[in-house]
């Protein structure tokens, strides 16, 4: 653990925290817009930006990149900061003048617009950069990054054709701050191609990426739920049984456990890849499986290695 | 041959020597980018075919460049029993002429630029020996400013050598200094180093020692040394001049620095524009491996080091160390955060120390010197020389290597020879785009870090533009700010925002239409961007209108139609 | 989001060898955190047997163990018995309180209890020790706890992720999802190898099968001898794998333990039924009671002969051929302790560990693979051929030993001398004498 001083507060965190992390636990507030939990820091919009002063000498570092460590001595709102971070939303606000989230900035720091002296765009992006991380980091498909340098750079698919690796999760629309990555899930729809029109199921659009695949059915209620190559992608990663993904999670069922049959051996819990079975362990012998159903991908691991056949 | 111990680089130093100073006739020709830019190669051609027809015995060898280049193409001739004779801007038609003068024992005096009786930098280099010029020569290169007035330490083989030869490098003293390091201990040499109070020479002016040490003492099982060559500043290339002379020099340095600091492999990356200087380092790295210089078990130390030659993609901001380990790894070239710094986390996440090629070039003198030597040159905190491009509006466009603490005034008179257009100075900008304009009143201003960076300017990696009173500074702003628009990586909203609408600002301002307001809101912007932008790139890219508002009003106001108040 | 490896150690798995190593470690200073799944280790998941091995050279070590008190009227010594467990070669001695059974017979019996090897010494003094291992599990866990080390219980550690810098546990404790950072990582998760597993380790790793264990204790078995351990070979038992019967566990060693191994084409329970109730031996349980069942799943998979990936050491029964015993456990513990002091100081000891895990256990030479395929009797002969073959065993008692490495060798010691006979006899089992080095273990196993 470090010890520093927030505006004056002193703060303990722990070592390889950031600065954002250790003002955010000890409730300061500091604002940020490509930041966040499922991402790794990435230093770009320069909101979070603090004066950190190390042992005399004062510098402006943005605290979602910088490290704790004992002795900082952080102002979240000095005035070189006020300063800075108000350039900062002038420039976005002339880009983004109509995104709720610039909007609400701008008010928060008594900006009501940007100065006269910049050009006004209409663009619906801030380049945060959540979409590429989101699918490179997390997703790990690799289907969107930035192209362009400088004031060209924006988030497109390769050669700004459909993006091939796409896998239509819809994770960059779910991320995106400003709303301008759109996932349109259609009931139905009509392909028209010069051969002629045809009806195509429900589908799922991002038009951003110039992509569209059809959505799968569920086989119990007859929903839509999820685009083929978003459940094949999850298949692979997760062991499950092909089979898994004929249905839509909520008529999904999982592994049962008969408490009468379980010996509460823990084999299965020992076997599971995900983590989805536990002991439900009151202690003496009275324990038995459990099944976290939200883990569960049904690869029916663990009913195969059940001694007594107490899983199905 | 295979160099395995300091006798072998005697033997390799006499073979050296000998091509040097030659029984026959040895006759060189500039042959880096800017000589071969104003025709060197066909000077080159038309002395073997004239060698020929005359059945002379001579070698046409290329050399580098010796920094004069208002005077390229050169040639120079090293005949045995003569004094060595420079040309300067030779011609193809000239070359019978000059050649008539070889074979009969005369000089083309109209031509000559330089004579030399031995070539040696002080304390430096081994010296050569060639005949002796007669004392009233005013040729003499020992009396001649332009040399008189530079002290090459870093530049001291530069024009004389074969850049691809590394015999001629051994024979010049080259490589001497890595034996004298591998047969102590890496932490001798970090002494030196330290002792030396050397500075990056790449712009930011950190102290290597210190970088080195904090690399050494990183936890890491493979460490890097990388070198920066990617000069983007768009007016200079004194580097690339440099290397394309000289690349052993820069070999040596890493080689010795991944001794010091644990360093097995390094990179040298080169901007992409540096076609030949690829080429020729490659080939030197080559030869440095064929020589055992290179490898596995260096002279019998068991230290091993490799070395390759990356060209990068041309992007400016490529020169910021975390963009340019970005750019190495075939990753976008942007930078990363800091910390983790380069020397604890850098290429690849491992301890890596990236140095610009001049600092590495420094690194042979130092150790065969002696860092207290170095120390005892220059200002109080900036020690050592630095290589100058002089360029703009000079009479002599060229580089030079000067002490640091020469000012800024002696290097335009001294070297360029004013401003040639019979105008005075009006201002000049050192360390590139970053560096803005200063006035002519900070002509006396002395090279070094702290001095320049004090008026708001830099040193940056030695590029020293000059503007006479006709120059349109308001159009040079905005030639610089286009550049940063067209470099800035687009990361961080400071830089892809805010020099977008610098360059709009200055777009209206250079048309004529300029207002007050937008001189404030530029100030605003400089101190904003420099506490928020991510990289020194978007931190100084509104400096050159900063600059040019602070220093140059009545200019700024001359180009607005509405008078300022 | 930002990680740093702020634990020297992580142990996964608080059995014996993971137990072991962190009192070790942490009493070398290492900052140690301990995961297991169970909220109560006392209660074992893995009852087939619970003995202490006393035949010299085991595995590379002899045991030696003091009871710290004699045997009772019955046979066995008392729960409140301080007993004291001693490695010849490795030079620890674990203190421990519990219950002691001696085991001085071990039968193998052919078809319809007609023939049988016997081991046994001639002073019948024991060779093994059934022991309370509940118990002791609890006592180094005491010291665990008393010497501050980090313990999570009803965590499991499903996914590790090895890096230079350290490793990433991902861990789930009540449906809940979190991360653990470690530099180093001892994976002592047990026969399942699910560590090393989620590491790719097991990929070299021959998979025999999936042995499906089913142990039940019953009171009123008739003709059962604590001090004797039985096995049942031969086709008309039920399986396979012959049926086992052991002593009962402390505090009932008058219970007998019946330990069925199936999988997933013949479970343990209708091998349980069949033993029981229909086999030649049912006779045995006519009116026996179940007083309490357990379960285990053990992998087979061929022994990790490199033990070790990056930052992570797998020991003990998560790196063996099915098990290496409470006492292997210990040895690899001790062995691992030396080996993370050394790996964080950046000297090689991985590469140490690997030579001792190699030395020691029987089941690393690529040889005895081979000899365990000697014991795969059935289906191979037939229950005629085995009861064929046993009668030349009539009225010899080998050696008193517990190892199947050392069981089959002595065994074919003795049936070889009759080579001649079954040659001239019976041709048709002395070709599948001969070709016996062809059965593979899978062979067996299948």
């Amino acid at each position: 653990m470090v010890t520093l001083t927030i505006n004056g507060k002193k703060v303990k965190a722990a070592e390889g925290a950031t600065v954002l992390e250790a003002a955010r636990a000890a409730g300061i507030a500091i604002p940020t817009l490509c930041s966040n939990d499922a991402l790794e820091p990435y230093g770009a919009c320069r909101l979070c930006i603090v004066e950190i002063d190390t042992n005399g000498r004062t510098t402006i570092e943005a605290s979602c990149t910088y490290p704790v460590a004992d002795g900082l001595a952080v102002k979240t709102d000095s005035p070189r900061v006020i300063a800075g971070r108000k350039l900062v939303i002038e420039l976005l606000l002339a880009r983004c003048p109509n995104v709720k989230r610039v909007k609400e900035l701008a008010a928060e720091y008594g900006i009501i617009d940007s100065p006269a002296e910049f050009g006004k765009e209409n663009d619906y992006c801030v380049v945060c950069g959540q979409c590429v991380r989101a699918c490179n980091e997390v997703v790990k498909a690799g289907a969107i990054q930035f192209a362009g340098r400088g004031k060209d750079r924006e988030v497109a698919s390769p050669f700004k054709q459909a993006a091939e690796d796409c896998i239509a999760c819809g994770s960059c629309a779910f991320i995106c701050p400003t709303g301008i990555i759109k996932k349109n899930d259609l009931e139905s729809s009509q392909v028209c191609t010069p051969e002629g029109c045809k009806q195509s199921g429900p589908k799922r659009e991002l038009l951003n990426w110039q992509v569209d695949y059809e959505l799968t059915i569920c086989k119990t209620c007859g929903n839509p739920f999820a685009p083929a190559p978003h459940l094949t992608k999850l298949t692979k990663e997760f062991y499950a049984l092909p089979q898994f993904f004929n249905v839509c999670p909520s008529c999904r069922e999982y592994i049962k456990v008969d408490k009468d049959k379980c010996l509460g051996c823990g084999s299965c819990m020992e076997n599971c890849p995900v983590g989805a079975l536990e002991l439900d362990d009151k202690g003496g012998y009275d324990k038995h499986a459990q099944v976290y159903p939200q883990n569960c991908m049904a690869c029916h691991t663990c009913e195969i290695y059940c001694p007594v056949g107490a899983l199905s | 041959m295979k160099i395995q111990k300091a006798e072998d680089l005697t033997k390799v130093k006499k073979e050296g020597m000998a091509l040097l100073s030659p029984d026959t006739t040895r006759i060189t020709v500039g042959a880096a980018t800017c000589g071969l830019a104003k025709g060197a190669a066909k000077v080159a051609e038309a002395l073997k075919y004239e060698i020929k027809k005359q059945k002379l015995k001579a070698e046409v060898v290329l050399v580098g460049c010796n920094g004069m280049c208002f005077a390229e193409p050169i040639v120079e001739v090293i005949k045995a029993g003569k004094p060595r004779i420079t040309y300067g801007n030779v011609t193809a038609d000239k070359v019978a002429a000059i050649l008539k003068a070889v074979s009969t024992g005369k000089v083309a005096e109209d031509l000559v630029v330089a004579k030399y009786d031995d070539y040696s930098q002080a304390v430096c280099q081994e010296p050569i020996k060639y005949a002796k010029t007669k004392s009233a020569d005013k040729k003499d290169y020992k009396k001649l400013d332009f040399f008189k007035k530079q002290m090459k330490i870093v530049s001291r083989n530069a024009g004389t050598i074969d850049p691809c030869s590394i015999a001629e490098y051994i024979a010049l003293g080259g490589y001497a200094a890595l034996a004298k390091a591998l047969s102590g201990k890496p932490e001798d040499v970090l002494k030196e180093v330290k002792a030396s109070k050397l500075r990056g020479r790449g712009g930011a002016g950190f102290p290597a020692g210190i970088k080195w040490e904090a690399c050494r003492n990183a936890a890491g099982d493979q460490k890097y040394i990388v070198c920066n060559g990617s000069e983007g500043d768009p007016e200079i290339g004194m580097h690339r001049s440099f290397i394309e002379s000289d690349p052993n020099s820069v070999i040596e340095g890493m080689i010795i620095a991944g001794f010091a600091v644990g360093a097995s492999a390094g990179y040298i990356y080169l901007n992409d524009r540096y076609v030949l200087a690829a080429e020729r380092v490659d080939a030197a790295i080559k030869a440095a491996e064929k020589a055992g210089l290179l490898g596995s078990n260096i002279m019998g130390s068991g230290f091993s080091f490799t070395l390759k030659v990356k060209r990068g993609g041309g992007a400016y901001v490529c020169g910021e160390e975390t963009a340019l380990l970005n750019a190495l790894e075939g990753s976008f070239g942007e930078p990363r955060p800091r910390p983790p710094l380069p020397v604890h986390k850098g290429l690849f996440n491992k301890p890596t120390v990236v140095n610009n090629l001049e600092t590495l070039a420094n690194i042979p003198a130092i150790v065969n010197h002696g860092g207290k030597w170095f120390a005892g040159i220059g200002t109080p905190n900036s020690k050592g020389t630095k290589i100058v491009a002089l360029t703009g509006n000079v009479a002599r466009s060229c580089w030079v290597e000067v002490p640091m603490g020469t000012t800024v005034e002696e290097i335009i008179e001294t070297f360029g020879k004013g401003t040639g257009t019979g105008k005075k100075v009006k201002a000049f900008q050192t360390g590139g785009p970053s560096g803005g304009f200063l006035p002519a009143k900070n002509l006396k201003i002395k090279l070094d870090y702290d001095a320049l960076a004090k008026e708001g300017s830099l040193l940056g990696s030695g590029g020293l533009l000059v503007m006479d009173e006709d120059a349109d500074l308001v159009d040079m702003a905005k030639f610089f700010i286009d550049f940063f628009a067209d470099e800035s990586c687009g990361k961080c909203t400071p830089c892809r925002e805010g020099v977008k609408r610098l360059q709009e600002i200055i777009g209206t301002i250079a048309e004529g239409r300029g207002t007050k307001e937008q001189l404030a809101l530029i100030k605003r912007m400089a101190d904003a961007m420099k506490d928020t932008a991510f990289c020194a790139l978007g931190k100084t890219a509104a400096v050159p209108l900063l600059s040019l508002i602070n220093h140059f009003p009545k200019e700024v106001d001359k180009r607005m139609l509405k008078k300022l108040t | 989001m930002s990680t740093i490896y702020n634990y020297d150690l992580a142990i996964v798995g608080a059995g014996p060898a993971g137990l072991y190593t962190a009192i070790l470690a942490a009493k070398k200073g290492m900052k140690v955190v301990l995961i297991e799944k169970r909220k109560d280790i006392s209660k074992m998941t893995r009852y087939c047997s619970e003995h202490i091995i006393l035949e010299e050279n085991y595995n590379g070590d002899t045991m030696i163990l003091e009871p710290g008190k004699a045997l009772n009227k019955k046979g066995w010594i008392d729960g409140d018995s301080v007993n004291k467990l001693r490695s010849a070669k490795n030079g620890w001695e674990i203190e421990f309180k519990g219950a002691l059974c001696p085991t001085t017979e071990k039968y193998y019996y052919s078809r319809n209890l007609k023939h049988n090897a016997h081991y046994a010494w001639p002073d019948r003094r024991p060779f093994a020790w059934k022991y309370d291992k509940n118990y002791f599990l609890q006592q180094l866990l005491d010291q665990v706890l008393a010497l501050g080390i980090e313990y999570l219980t009803e965590t499991t550690c499903y996914e590790a992720v090895d890096i230079p810098e350290g490793v990433t546990l991902k861990c789930v404790k009540q449906g809940k999802r979190f991360k653990l950072y470690a530099k180093k990582l001892l994976a002592a998760d047990g026969a399942t190898a699910q560590v090393a597993q989620s590491l790719g380790m097991n990929e070299g790793r021959m998979y025999f099968a999936s042995a499906l264990t089913l142990c039940v204790y019953m009171s009123g078995v008739k003709d059962y001898n604590p001090e004797s351990w039985s096995g049942f070979w031969g086709l008309c038992y039920g399986s396979n794998f012959a049926p086992l019967m052991g002593t009962g566990p402390a505090g009932h060693f008058d219970w007998a333990d019946l330990i069925l191994i199936g999988h997933p084409k013949q479970m343990p329970n209708e091998l349980f039924e069949f033993f029981t109730k229909k086999s030649p031996v049912a006779w045995m349980f006519e009116n026996a009671k179940i007083e309490q069942k357990h379960s285990c799943m053990t992998k087979a998979f061929a022994p990790l002969k490199t033990p070790y990936k990056g930052n992570t050491l797998v020991i003990g029964d998560a790196a063996a051929f099915v098990e290496t015993q409470m006492q292997g456990a210990i040895n690899c513990a001790v062995w691992a302790a030396d080996a993370f002091e050394k790996e964080l100081n950046g000297k090689p000891g991985f590469a140490e560990y690997t030579k001792k895990w190699i030395e020691s256990f029987e089941f690393n030479d690529d040889g005895m693979m081979q000899v365990v395929s000697g014991y795969a009797l059935i289906p191979y002969y037939t229950d005629e051929e085995v009861e064929y073959l046993f009668t030349f065993l009539d009225g010899v008692t080998m050696d008193g030993n517990w190892s199947q490495y050392a069981s089959p060798r002595m065994m074919w010691h003795e049936i070889h001398k009759h080579d001649a006979e079954i040659q001239a006899k019976r041709p048709e089992v002395w070709a599948k004498i001969s070709k016996q080095q062809n059965v593979t273990l899978s062979d067996s196993m299948s």
